[in-house]
């Protein structure tokens, strides 16, 4: 009886279990042994073992590695910054509201169900230089000055993208920490309140401390999500432009994947950033441990 | 009874003989990017194959996106997605040259399509060494050519006393003062600025280098190790270029869609770009007398730059014999080649093209055939992309003025020392 429950529960499992080994084991462990080789796959038969030389090189010699770090960290810290201020403050003030909570979820969701690569052309469009609407409004409001080509310039460019990843991506942190806000006891909150404190102390003593571990969950999202820019550098700058100022890390390992087809040089960047992601988010976990451990 | 017999016989006979029409017709697969559906009448070109040799279905699918990664894939297992690819410039071509996956077509040099019948340099630019050493090939032909050029919107010219005797005045000479007094004498007639340049990865090779051709001869680095960005010419250029945008003068854009649109409005007075780029105003305007070309100062002599789009096949493809006739019979014909000259001002690469059947812009040809003529493609480099990657860091930033001259000239040298730039085409 034991047996067959065994039985029918490995046959159950082996098309799922088959379709990880095919399509999610085989290329992680493949990719991982490329990136410990040297492969060029539009001239070269087979990988050249290497070992972690090439990795070495990379970190070490690549100039545009550096640049792609450089330009990543330039993204991911305004994106991480913009969009958890502005979903945490939208969903404690949302939270507030006693009529049309969902109607505000609903209209902050929006973005979400945009594909980013649409909410790229709308951000080209928006910023245009000669007839986008933004600069329309500073021209109306007579700031020519900044009336300038938004993503056509390397000083500017990057951070165009940054506004239009988080436009599209604050709905479901938003969600996620309204989730929170909605969890804590009332109970505390008018405690705190028949204690005398007001709106920022109740949000700084009460409301935060109960929110960290939907902190943490949206923390991480939103972290992962700064650090997985490709699309949007992809079709609004013309894959990395001007010059190389919008050149992120994913960007920068399909170029050299498909551009210049160095298999083994694009999966060392691509590990090193997954590695980047994994740090950060233990280094994120390590800040919320003792709430989350509570919590859970 | 009997007439069951015959029923089944009938319809077995009629089986059979499907079958072997099936198994008797060939398919010859033709792919190219939508593009090149729109500015080169494929559709019709296969129908005409077809008609010509009865048996023969012409397959034609549009590929939206390069994948030359799935190519590559297919090759390695011996099949291939199709027999023949139109379209392919220089770069992208350059590592599956390298890998030695296309058919040399040296064969195909014969007749309309001999050597001598091409157009100057367009030809040279589908001449590569072999990957193993052992001599050069032809692995793909150029069928539409593109040279760099100035276009000029003759309005505008007229308003600002640049033209004479039916003519464009052209750039007298590289001397500052003269250069920017005829700059300033358009800029005052063009509402969108009097030069308009694209300043995207794979415009600023031709924005640099065909100037640079125009005014020395040669836009390489005296050890052919790159690009010239030591020479005073390379120092001059540079400088020319932060100046005429720093005086309104030049209007650079970074997007090929942005630098058309600013010269589709008709507001600038003059583009630097692929010839029949620039002919797509006539498209809005609907008159060609309102295009002329100039050369750059000395691009008469010394040329400018061009860029080829080829004609290949895959060395694993089994219909090689069947692609090689679609391609004579139907790429290279006098009918295709000008119209896609006639319709978009794509330049036909084979020289007897140039003259009847061509149906507009016949004043400007002898000007386009003289540059284009003397002009020579962008080497082909082992490390291009790299190289490419490495310029376009600094020198847009250089031309809107960003970095100074001196920086961009010094740090594009210093980060590509270590490049490998031999070229993969024959000289």
């Amino acid at each position: 009886m034991r047996i067959e429950k065994r039985r029918n529960l490995f046959i159950f499992l082996a098309p799922t279990l088959l379709f990880a080994l095919v399509f999610i084991a085989f290329p992680l462990f493949y990719s991982a042994y490329l990136s410990l080789s040297e492969y060029n796959y539009a001239t070269d038969l087979s990988p050249k073992f290497i070992g972690f030389r090439g990795y070495i090189d990379t970190i070490l010699h690549d100039q545009f590695f550096h640049n792609a770090c450089i330009n990543q960290a330039k993204f991911a810290v305004p994106y991480f910054i913009i969009t958890f201020i502005i979903s945490l403050t939208l969903a404690i003030l949302i939270n507030e509201l006693t009529h049309g909570k969902n109607v505000f979820q609903v209209i902050f969701y929006l973005p979400m169900v945009i594909s980013l690569a649409l909410v790229g052309v709308l951000f080209e469009w928006f910023l245009f230089p000669d007839v986008g609407i933004f600069n329309h409004l500073l021209r109306v409001l007579g700031i020519r000055q900044w009336n300038i080509d938004w993503f056509g310039n390397p000083s500017t460019s990057l951070y165009g993208l940054v506004i239009a990843q988080a436009w599209k991506n604050i709905g479901f942190t938003l969600i996620i920490l309204l989730a929170g806000l909605q969890g804590i006891p009332k109970s505390i909150r008018e405690a705190a309140k028949v204690d005398g404190a007001g709106f920022l102390r109740e949000t700084w003593c009460i409301i935060l401390p109960n929110l960290k571990p939907y902190l943490f969950i949206s923390s991480v999202w939103v972290l992962i999500n700064s650090m997985k820019v490709f699309d949007l550098p992809w079709v609004v700058t013309q894959g990395g432009g001007p010059g190389v100022s919008t050149v992120t890390l994913y960007l920068y390992s399909w170029k050299l994947s498909f551009e210049r087809f160095q298999m083994g040089k694009a999966a060392q960047v691509a590990y090193i950033t997954a590695a980047i992601i994994l740090f950060l988010a233990w280094g994120l976990s390590h800040l919320f441990r003792h709430e989350t451990a509570t919590k859970a | 009874m009997q007439r069951r017999r015959w029923l089944v016989g009938l319809l077995l006979a009629c089986f059979v003989l499907s079958l072997g029409l099936v198994l008797a017709a060939e398919t010859l697969r033709v792919s190219a990017p939508p593009w090149i559906f729109k500015k080169f009448p494929l559709e019709e070109a296969a129908q005409r194959f077809e008609a010509d040799h009865p048996g023969v279905d012409v397959e034609l699918t549009r590929v939206d996106k390069w994948s030359m990664g799935t190519y590559i894939t297919d090759w390695k297992n011996g099949t291939t997605p199709f027999d023949v690819w139109v379209q392919g410039a220089g770069s992208m071509l350059a590592p599956i040259i390298l890998g030695d996956w296309l058919e040399p077509l040296d064969d195909m040099l014969t007749g309309d399509m001999a050597e001598e019948n091409f157009v100057g340099g367009f030809l040279a630019a589908a001449h590569y060494k072999k990957a193993d050493g052992s001599g050069d090939y032809y692995p793909c032909l150029p069928f539409m050519g593109e040279v760099s050029i100035i276009g000029v919107n003759t309005e505008i010219m007229k308003q600002a006393g640049l033209w004479e005797d039916g003519k464009s005045v052209p750039i007298t000479s590289w001397d500052e003062a003269a250069f920017f007094d005829w700059f300033n004498k358009l800029n005052d007639a063009s509402p969108l600025g009097a030069h308009v340049q694209i300043w995207d990865r794979e415009f600023m090779q031709y924005d640099y280098c065909g100037p640079l051709k125009a005014m020395t001869g040669t836009f390489m680095a005296a050890d052919g190790k790159g690009f010239d960005f030591t020479s005073d010419a390379a120092h001059k250029w540079l400088t020319y270029l932060q100046k005429m945008n720093a005086d309104g003068i030049g209007s650079w854009t970074i997007s090929d869609e942005a630098g058309y649109s600013k010269w589709k409005t008709g507001g600038a007075g003059s583009f630097y770009a692929a010839q029949g780029h620039i002919m797509e105003l006539v498209g809005i305007t609907e008159d060609e007398s309102d295009i002329a070309y100039l050369g750059w100062p000395g691009s008469d002599t010394n040329g400018s730059v061009i860029w080829t789009h080829s004609v290949w096949i895959p060395k694993v493809s089994s219909q090689k014999d069947l692609a090689k006739s679609f391609i004579r019979e139907q790429v290279f014909s006098q009918y295709f080649q000008q119209w896609s000259f006639n319709n978009y001002g794509k330049l036909p690469t084979i020289k007897d093209y140039y003259g009847d059947g061509i149906t507009w812009f016949q004043d400007q040809m002898p000007t386009i055939l003289k540059v284009a003529d003397a002009s020579e493609p962008i080497p082909l480099f082992k490390d291009l992309e790299e190289y490419l990657d490495i310029i376009s860091k600094y020198l847009p930033d250089a031309a809107f003025g960003r970095i100074s001259v001196d920086d961009a000239l010094h740090n594009i040298q210093e980060d590509s020392k270590d490049l490998d730039f031999t070229d993969v085409r024959v000289h």
